[in-house]
């Protein structure tokens, strides 16, 4: 229980009538990069809110850090690290005196701020804006905001992350790097929540993932087990000797989609090898083999099959 | 309190950012409205010189209280706000109080400007029968409670653009109720000034407990 950063216990939030949880519970343990996932209106953003301690349940304990978040400490805010739908900025002054002024308000110095600033956001817009502002925050682009918060939201090396749609408008270099900041703060012990629709970034950052569904959090098995099927494709020829050929290395149906042979299979390692001698001996071209990027999309839906059939 | 200093910090800079057509609108209103006076002395269509300070604290605060209150909720900020670190009762009365002082010195402006203009026409008294000090003192009354007021109106109103207009409404009732009770009662005219302290504090804690609530981050109107 000591281990645990997050202790949901039997939650139930309703506004009006509507009820968003019935009973809702969840824990999560220190150093866990947690990742929700949910359908629209699912009410993961009201989750977020509570724990934040910007909604209070009507019933059920919630504990994040050892604190009640409804408490509303100060000192509760300051060991975490928040990211919400808006960047939060103040339009109208530089990146640097926004950054300046949330660093303060969670105690951190300038100097602590800067040297931030120079080891984790060298080499990009944001590190040249706070070292020499040029432009107010409202003349920056979506992104820009975007990196802005997350560069606050890791400031001070909180010990919790809590972080909704992280990677909404962000190009390819500001991905990389904020998958990096958030496998550091991993490594030195922070607990992340990340709520996304873009499941490739859950699947690559989380070591859990929970879906909301039917008022709940199931939690969805993300273990990779090589005794059960996994989706992948092979991109080569339109021929049906293909489809035979991978079909006598795997039970389930070979399909030709997008321009792929796509299939389930069990044991990869030494199944795919055996499949790609096997085309290659009969004289096909193999453009690419690789496993499907929508694992975690599968098995949500899997699980989404298996809750309406219960 | 450092908090506090905190919120008044960002919020200046925040008002200082802003474009400059926003300064000209407020030099543009402290030069107009400084003749009122003026007027007055002149036996003009102002009836009461220390009222239309009052309602001047209306436009001056109403707006500020508009931006400084809303334009976060609006676009959803609050949250951030109120996860930074800072304390609740920080960024409230930090907010309440930058709102005052902002009014506080437009008005200081608007009455030396008036004083000019009374000092260059000659005339002496600037409000007949009432003193320099109680219209000043009726302005930062006022201007407390429209402060106050907004507060607490940015969290219960679902369309808290409407502020300025709550405002009016708010300070004609203290008024009606001051003039009301002095056709029964004989009464001093601090105790308007009184009156609209009282309503001051009333809002202030109405906005504490609100401020406290889930109302603060509900969906608002446009």
């Amino acid at each position: 229980m000591q281990n645990s950063i997050v202790d949901v216990d039997c939650v139930t939030k309703q506004f009006g009538k509507n009820v968003i949880f019935r009973d809702c519970s969840l824990t999560i343990a220190k150093g866990t990069v947690y990742g929700l996932v949910g359908l629209n209106g699912s009410g993961k953003t009201t989750f977020i809110r509570i724990l934040l301690g910007l909604l209070k349940p009507q019933k059920g304990i919630v504990r994040v850090l050892g604190h009640d978040p409804w408490s509303h400490e100060p000192s509760f805010f300051k060991k975490m690290g928040v990211l919400l739908d808006h960047d939060g900025f103040s339009g109208n002054v530089s990146a640097r005196d926004n950054i300046l002024f949330f660093g303060k308000a969670k105690g951190i110095t300038l100097s602590q701020i800067e040297s931030y600033i120079e080891k984790q956001w060298n080499n990009t817009f944001l590190h040249s804006e706070f070292f020499s502002p040029k432009k107010k925050v409202k003349y920056f682009s979506r992104g820009q905001k975007m990196q802005c918060a997350i560069c606050r939201a890791f400031l001070g090396e909180p010990q919790f992350l809590v972080l909704d749609e992280p990677t909404v408008a962000l190009d390819v270099d500001a991905i990389d790097h904020f998958y990096s900041l958030v496998k550091q703060a991993r490594d030195t012990g922070a607990t992340i929540f990340i709520s996304s629709h873009h499941l490739s970034a859950i699947e690559d950052l989380c070591d859990c993932v929970g879906l909301l569904r039917d008022k709940t959090i199931a939690n969805v098995d993300c273990t990779h087990n090589d005794a059960l099927p996994q989706p992948w494709f092979i991109r080569c020829d339109h021929d049906d000797l293909c489809r035979t050929t991978i079909q006598s290395q795997c039970l389930s149906p070979v399909e030709f989609r997008d321009n792929a042979w796509r299939f389930d299979i069990v044991n990869p390692q030494t199944a795919i090898p055996a499949i790609v001698a096997s085309l290659v001996g009969k004289g096909f071209n193999i453009m690419e083999v690789a496993p499907e990027q929508y694992v975690l999309k599968e098995k949500i839906r899997l699980h989404n099959a298996t809750a309406g059939n219960a | 309190m450092k908090d506090i200093v905190a919120v008044v910090k960002k919020e200046w800079h925040g008002f200082a950012g802003s474009e400059k057509g926003i300064f000209a609108i407020y030099i543009i209103l402290i030069f107009v409205w400084s003749f009122l006076p003026l007027n007055n002395s002149l036996g003009s269509f102002a009836l009461s010189g220390s009222i239309w300070w009052l309602f001047f604290s209306v436009i001056v605060t109403g707006n500020f209280a508009s931006s400084i209150f809303v334009s976060e909720r609006l676009n959803g900020s609050m949250e951030i706000l109120l996860t930074s670190g800072l304390s609740r009762i920080g960024v409230l009365a930090g907010k309440i109080l930058f709102v005052v002082i902002m009014s506080v010195v437009i008005g200081i402006l608007c009455f030396g400007l008036s004083l000019c203009w009374v000092f260059f026409s000659g005339h002496s008294g600037l409000f007949p029968g009432q003193s320099f000090a109680f219209a000043f003192l009726l302005y930062l009354s006022g201007t407390f409670m429209n402060a106050t007021a907004g507060a607490w109106m940015s969290i219960r109103m679902s369309s808290p653009r409407l502020i300025p207009f709550v405002n009016i409404l708010l300070v004609g009732i203290v008024c009606a109720v001051y003039y009301a009770l002095s056709g029964l009662i004989s009464l001093s005219s601090w105790t308007l000034v009184g009156l609209l302290c009282l309503a001051g504090c009333i809002f202030c804690f109405t906005a504490i407990k609100d401020f406290n609530g889930e109302k603060i981050i509900a969906p608002i109107d446009v």
